[in-house]
């Protein structure tokens, strides 16, 4: 009688776990989806490279989602998850084949910067930026978001985002007076 | 240049410049489908973790109370039980320990847990095994096979899931990227793959790993080739190394393909060869 008492608790206790579990992981997914296009956005400005930034992209969703459990209640799944992105960006370099995944639908043929010559000169100014200050002018200007989350994203305090997106400018400067003129 | 207009130029061009290498409007989809087949299979073995460990937790419950039953039982056998109102007769004897350790319990259909297959057997290390590339398949470009992995050992040991695959060039070691795969290979040719469970392999036994791989290379950045894979089992920490001799050729080339980076196939370790044609 014991027995079957405490089998039918545990069993209950699988089922209230599993149910759980699956309602965070369809919670989590339905709150990632949305935010995958600024990932992506954000990845090839990182990588500036259209399979590399897919494939970044791609480890950071698979990383925060059996990272999942470690996000403190409550907080913005936003910052959390494009930090991961621009992590995995700075992890991935040049290991393009060592994470992929291979789907019936393949991704679409590598594409390049703008064909303009101004677009060639600034992706060539980003690349000789360092990353952690790409990482802010990308964040600032290519994706619009406030500094406060410029700074959670690259894990800085705000004025350091600031003095970041700063030395980005500086160095951006030449290549984009030239734009200008 | 004012602030202002180097912020607006600065937004305008990176605009001009990145817009074109974002990924297209598919790639949202199949991040998202990585993310579910991750999922997927990692409900399929914490299911199957759960409930071993639910089933040896019931059983430790199970063990403990009918034990604790036994004892009890046993104690009050030990203790006389006043039996009539003689209450100045000498008491009983003792129990002897001969008789308390010869005492049997009830017979009780769920006293103790049934023994599985995996009892007392070690999960399989890279020690143990021997590994060979066999049933070496493809065509236009599609390489396929199996890994045999022997049970070179002197016990018993378990495998349940996937192996890891890592090549080696010079000496220098590299993760290899792997899709878990539980339905279709492109090279299908029994059709039926294994799928995830435990497997025992006894002294002698071969289990198998199928895999596939393209070896078209269709960009202009050369393809890495393997002629050495080392290979961890599911539940193991070493690798057995495996050398990629012909007639694999050219050995373990990993290309991109289908338009898109490069890939390998991997099923689940299996007591059956995928790719065996008799």
């Amino acid at each position: 009688m014991a027995t079957t008492t405490v089998e039918q608790r545990e069993g209950r206790r699988q089922t209230i776990h599993t149910v759980r579990n699956e309602a965070q992981a369809d919670s989590f997914e339905a709150e990632l989806r949305p935010l995958i296009p600024m990932a992506l956005r954000l990845a090839a400005g990182m990588r500036l490279d259209s399979l590399d930034a897919e494939d970044a992209v791609q480890s950071a969703a698979l990383r925060a989602w059996s990272k999942r459990g470690n996000r403190q209640p409550g907080t913005d799944l936003r910052p959390w998850f494009l930090a991961i992105v621009a992590n995995q960006c700075r992890e991935t370099h040049r290991a393009r084949w060592a994470s992929v995944l291979r789907f019936a639908d393949p991704p679409e043929a590598e594409t390049r910067p703008g064909d303009n010559a101004a677009a060639i000169d600034l992706v060539n100014g980003l690349r000789r930026l360092a990353p952690h200050i790409r990482l802010a002018v990308v964040l600032r200007y290519y994706l619009d978001l406030p500094f406060e989350e410029v700074a959670s994203i690259s894990r800085c305090s705000a004025d350091a985002a600031r003095s970041r997106v700063r030395r980005g400018i500086e160095s951006l400067k030449t290549t984009l007076s030239m734009q200008e003129s | 240049m004012s602030s202002d207009d180097i912020e607006s130029t600065l937004r305008d061009g990176l605009r001009a410049a990145i817009d074109p290498m974002v990924p297209g409007p598919n790639a949202e989809g199949r991040v998202m489908d990585a993310v579910a087949a991750s999922r997927e299979h990692r409900r399929a073995r914490g299911f199957r973790i759960e409930q071993g460990l639910g089933g040896f937790l019931v059983a430790s419950i199970v063990v403990v109370v009918v034990g604790a039953g036994l004892g009890l039982s046993l104690a009050l056998r030990s203790h006389p039980i006043p039996s009539g109102p003689s209450k100045t007769g000498p008491p009983g004897p003792a129990p002897t320990a001969a008789a308390i350790a010869t005492a049997t319990p009830a017979p009780s259909s769920s006293a103790s847990p049934s023994p599985s297959p995996s009892d007392g057997v070690v999960a399989c290390e890279g020690a143990m095994l021997r590994a060979h590339f066999i049933d070496v398949d493809g065509a236009a470009g599609s390489e396929g096979g199996d890994i045999m992995l022997e049970n070179v050992g002197h016990a018993p040991c378990t495998m349940d899931g996937y192996t890891n695959l890592q090549g080696s060039v010079d000496g220098h070691v590299t993760q290899l990227g792997v899709t878990h795969i539980q339905a279709v290979l492109i090279n299908s040719n029994n059709g039926t793959l294994p799928t995830v469970r435990l497997i025992t392999l006894e002294p002698g036994q071969a289990a198998y790993v199928a895999v596939e791989w393209t070896d078209v290379q269709s960009t202009s950045t050369s393809c890495p080739v393997y002629r050495t894979l080392l290979i961890t089992p599911p539940q193991g920490s070493t690798a057995v190394t495996m050398t990629v001799t012909p007639p694999v050729t050219p050995p373990f080339m990993l290309c991109g393909s289908h338009g898109a980076a490069i890939w390998i196939n991997e099923a689940p370790v299996g007591l059956t060869r995928y790719f065996y044609q008799p």
